[in-house]
């Protein structure tokens, strides 16, 4: 089983928006998207990704409803908004920077 | 955006909680087959697939409230779920919820029972009143005074008013308010009348409620109209609010005043208590508040107060420094050239109408910080009370955060149990508040119009304040400690061990409260001393048993012949009174007006006129009716106070002394007055009576017989005093003797009739120890109880938990008496530790209230001593039935137990 990377603060949002914005999923196919995006370091549980979906969804970043998954079974499929798109743009630059100034740092001398 | 997403979120989730709820099982279903569906997909049963799933998702249960958490609104929701939950499970345990409820009312009202007092007192502004931060009282004051010398005069009033930039309007006004009689015979009443100057309104910036104030024509020199303003409460309670009212006359004394105009309801303007009618300076002063004729022009005396209203923006130092120059300018005479270094010193009116109530502010500061003393001991009793059922409740705690409960859900859910706990209080003390305003107000301070209703917005303000301290400081620190629980120990251990961290804290909580209740304990006692001090001085008359008897009789022009002859018809009335043992006719009486006077020996100079001798003048059997003792001698008899009859005198002891310093002032003549007066011998030592003050040494009085008082001007002789001395309760005799004067001569003013004790000067000089005593000794008595329910709690508490090792003591062979005795020896410990503390820090804050005692040290042993043994047995009594629970443990049974 591939190793577990314990999540950074806040990185769980991002990761949900960024599997997201291909197209609609349900919960289990976030989780999914998630493990196979980063190779298996990040495996969400239920227990952190339905307080971030719905929190998410509150903040109007993600919009939900109701529809057939891919063996006819209803589940609650979430899409990225608008303001989700904009935000998602936002915190990936704020990534990257983040992620530039600390490669910098660590590999200076 | 966001937010209206927010809030269409959390309408959602608080309106349609069904339908969300109902949403989340849905999607955590979904979840769960979807996630089976691919178990089976992979080649697992059906029923292994189900069972993997949900291990997979690790409870959902938890799942669920995790998510919930992230819900909008969610906050709200859990509090009213634990508001309920704390509310059932506080019902069930109703002993518990009312010792708490009643602990901490008693705590918040002690505190806003105070905060009102002195809110009342000295930080409402006085009604009506425009801008009264600029008004302010003038006084003389060396620099070290704190007030000064508060009274002046006419002539300074004038050439203020005439030459003071600094101020907008000046006023004078009466020392006090002062009875006058109005109406005779059956009608009669006596009134408290204000005079002031025409400008105190002005000055004051009031506007009437009906008609008008006085016009500068009606307050005119020499002599103003007979005019009068009225307040509200005289217009209802004279005239039943008849809205004719203005025009109508009062007979005050033997003139007519016209009524102008009526003040606004509540307003007392400068004074703090009740005034009935404001009559013009030029038309009252004489003779109501002086006989002098020359009161206009004389700048000696000083009788009255001075208000000013100081122009905005200027400081008051510099108006003060103003008037000095003014009056430096305008007076070289005796009274500026004693003035002795004073200088005018502007007080606002807020500090100046608290000033003469007799309670210091020290005083109101130092019951405030009692009764936050007494705060901080219900906080302390509430927590560790709080904290002994947190602990019991321990396996269920700790069974909630097996379960995955959140520490600070549960911190949480305690506080809310303790915020229920004292918001319910806060609703009872509130009742109690009131109930002990209205006590302080009629015992302590009947004298005072009081601004504000008792519960107002502040009041609650302030005890809602009280709620939340009480609610986070007791609370909290329960619920840190009993869900700090680790897991294992509290679930495998039961309610037995794993608790002395716990323990320290509730012991330290207790050791606290004793210290606190030691402290207020010993405050009580010293007060209670002072009281006792001061109410046992040798005062040389009886305050409790005497009644006297007065009526403005110079207000009607009679003659000094003829107020003489139907005071003593009056006294035959008064002596025929059954019950009244003693009774006698006085020109003045302790604690009331004084007259200095001249007394020298034959062929020498007079004593030197330090504080006395003052000289009064009093008929037979004055002494007995005062119940001052005879040192040498006789009192004055019928035979002697006659204008035939030998020239006899009367000296105090103090007075006996000076005059014949080495053997017995028997039969010695003095002589009283002018050089030229005869000689009187003296035939009688009386003890030092009191003059006006309680505390101040008496001075020398020398007593002549009312009839050959030919050294007094008539004029003097206005007024007469009757004094009686009843056989049995003083209070019973007040209205038969009143009627008795009353009835002596037809179409006379109404008579006053009070104990001494009852004089208002004597209340005011009374009313700090009293209040004190009062005060402190409830804080005290409260504290007291509290203590030993926080110990008795303890103790108890400590012996059930360690029911088990005392049963392997008792099953080793351990006596009764042994362990009597260890129980008792920790309730000693936590005792005496506290009580060592609170003595330790009483000692030493002594300083604090040493000015406000009166002939007792701050660290009286008597005091000390009583409130230690208080405490000790306290800790005995506490243990009592602690040791009969230690005593009926069975060995075998708790042995066996768990």
């Amino acid at each position: 089983m591939a190793r577990h990377t314990p999540l950074l603060q806040g990185t769980l949002d991002l990761l949900i928006l960024k599997a997201l914005s291909l197209q609609p999923l349900h919960g289990l196919g976030v989780s999914r998207r998630i493990e196979q995006m980063t190779k298996g370091a990040y495996v969400v549980r239920p227990g952190s990704l339905f307080p971030a979906l719905h929190r998410l969804e509150e903040q109007g970043w993600l919009a939900a409803a109701w529809g057939d998954s891919e063996n006819n079974r209803r589940a609650k499929f979430y899409r990225l908004t608008a303001a989700g798109k904009r935000q998602l743009s936002a915190e990936t630059d704020e990534w990257h920077r983040v992620s530039l100034a600390m490669r910098a740092a660590l590999e200076s001398t | 955006m966001r937010f209206l997403n927010w809030l269409r979120s959390l309408w959602a989730n608080l309106a349609h909680r069904g339908r969300v709820e109902e949403s989340l099982d849905d999607e955590l279903r979904a979840y769960r087959d979807l996630l089976a569906a691919d178990y089976e997909r992979r080649g697992l049963s059906p029923s292994e697939a189900g069972r993997a799933a949900l291990i997979d998702i690790g409870g959902l249960a938890q799942v669920k409230e995790n998510t919930r958490e992230a819900w909008a609104g969610n906050a709200i929701l859990s509090a009213n779920r634990e508001l309920r939950y704390s509310w059932r499970s506080l019902l069930r345990s109703p002993a518990f919820l009312i010792t708490v409820v009643l602990i901490i009312a008693l705590g918040i009202s002690a505190n806003a029972t105070i905060f009102g007092v002195i809110d009342d007192l000295l930080f409402r502004p006085p009604v009506h009143v425009r801008d009264p931060e600029r008004v302010v009282l003038l006084s003389m004051a060396a620099p070290k005074d704190r007030v000064g010398q508060q009274t002046l005069n006419f002539p300074v009033y004038r050439t203020l008013r005439g030459e003071w930039r600094s101020a907008e309007f000046v006023a004078i006004a009466a020392f006090s308010t002062m009875e006058v009689p109005v109406g005779r015979g059956l009608a009669a009443e006596n009134v408290l009348a204000f005079p002031v100057s025409a400008s105190y309104f002005r000055m004051l910036g009031v506007e009437p409620e009906r008609g008008r104030f006085f016009t500068d024509d009606e307050d005119a020199e020499p002599n103003g109209v007979p005019v009068a303003v009225i307040s509200d409460g005289f217009w209802t309670r004279h005239f039943a609010r008849d809205a004719e009212v203005l025009g109508k006359s009062l007979e005050i004394g033997n003139r007519r005043f016209t009524v102008v105009g009526v003040a606004p309801n509540g307003f007392t303007g400068t004074e703090l208590g009740r005034v009935d009618l404001w009559l013009p300076m030029t038309a009252a002063m004489r003779p109501f508040v002086s006989d002098n004729p020359n009161w206009q022009r004389e700048a000696m005396g000083t009788y009255a107060h001075l208000f000013a209203r100081v122009r905005p923006g200027i400081p008051l130092a510099d108006a003060a420094r103003e008037a000095e120059r003014i009056l430096a300018a305008a007076y070289s005479d005796a009274w500026w050239g004693a003035r002795n270094g004073r200088t005018p010193k502007l007080i606002p009116l807020r500090v100046a109408r608290s000033m003469n109530l007799g309670t210091e502010n020290e005083l109101l500061t130092l019951l405030a910080a009692m009764a936050l003393i007494v705060l901080l001991i219900v906080i302390a009793n509430v927590a560790s009370l709080l904290l002994a059922r947190a602990l019991r409740r321990r396996r269920e705690i700790a069974v909630r955060l097996a379960l995955g409960a959140s520490r600070a859900q549960l911190v949480r859910l305690l506080l809310v149990e303790s915020l229920l706990l004292s918001v319910g209080s806060g609703v009872v003390a509130v009742f109690v508040t009131y109930w002990c305003s209205q006590a302080i107000r009629g015992l302590l301070f009947g004298d005072v119009s009081w601004t504000s209703t008792i519960v107002n917005y502040r009041l609650l303000g302030f005890s809602a304040l009280a709620v939340l301290v009480v609610a986070i400081f007791a609370g909290l620190l329960p619920a840190l400690e009993s869900t700090r629980a680790e897991l294992t120990t509290a679930l495998k251990a039961g309610a037995r061990e794993g608790g002395g961290q716990r323990r320290r804290s509730r012991r330290t909580l207790i050791v606290a409260q004793v210290a606190l209740t030691t402290m207020l304990l010993a405050g009580a006692g010293l007060f209670l001393r002072s009281l006792r001090n001061v109410s046992a001085l040798k005062l040389g008359v009886d305050t409790g048993r005497v009644l006297y008897g007065s009526m403005y009789l110079g207000a009607f022009d009679k003659r000094p012949d003829e107020v003489e002859r139907v005071t003593r018809v009056q006294l035959a009335q008064v002596r025929a009174l059954p019950g009244i043992a003693y009774a006698a006719v006085a020109l003045t009486i302790p604690f009331g007006p004084s007259w200095g006077a001249d007394v020298r020996l034959p062929g020498g100079d007079s004593l030197p006129r330090g504080d006395g001798p003052y000289l009064n003048l009093v008929g037979s059997g004055y002494f007995a009716s005062l119940g001052a003792r005879m040192l040498e001698g006789r009192e004055f008899t019928d035979a002697d106070d006659n204008r035939s009859s030998a020239r006899v005198v009367v000296v105090s002891a103090s007075l006996a002394r000076r005059v014949s310093p080495y053997r017995s002032a028997l039969g010695r003549c003095i002589i009283v007055g002018e050089k030229g007066a005869p000689c009187a011998s003296i035939i009688g030592v009386v003890e030092d009576v009191r003059r006006q003050d309680l505390l101040d040494e008496a001075p020398p009085m020398v007593y002549l017989p009312l009839a050959q008082a030919q050294v007094l001007p008539a004029s003097w002789r206005s007024e007469l005093y009757l004094i009686a001395r009843p056989a049995g309760d003083a209070r019973a005799m007040i209205e038969p003797m009143r009627r008795a004067m009353q009835s002596a001569v037809p179409g006379l003013p109404r008579a006053t009739v009070q104990r001494i004790a009852d004089m208002p000067s004597v209340v005011m000089q009374l009313r700090q120890w009293r209040l004190g005593t009062v005060l402190f000794g409830s804080f005290g008595v409260l504290a007291l109880v509290l203590a030993a329910v926080g110990l008795f709690g303890l103790i108890s508490y400590d012996v059930a938990s360690r029911v088990h090792e005392i049963g392997v003591r008792m099953a080793l062979g351990a006596r009764g008496t042994e362990v009597a005795g260890m129980v008792v020896r920790q309730a000693l410990t936590v005792d005496a530790i506290g009580v060592v503390a609170g003595a330790a820090v009483a000692i030493i804050a002594e300083r604090l209230i040493a000015s406000l005692l009166y002939g007792v040290s701050g660290h009286d042993p008597m005091v000390f001593g009583g409130v230690i043994a208080t405490m000790l047995i306290v800790g005995v009594a506490a243990s009592v039935v602690p040791v009969i629970q230690a005593l009926s443990i069975d060995a075998l049974e708790a042995l066996r137990s768990d």
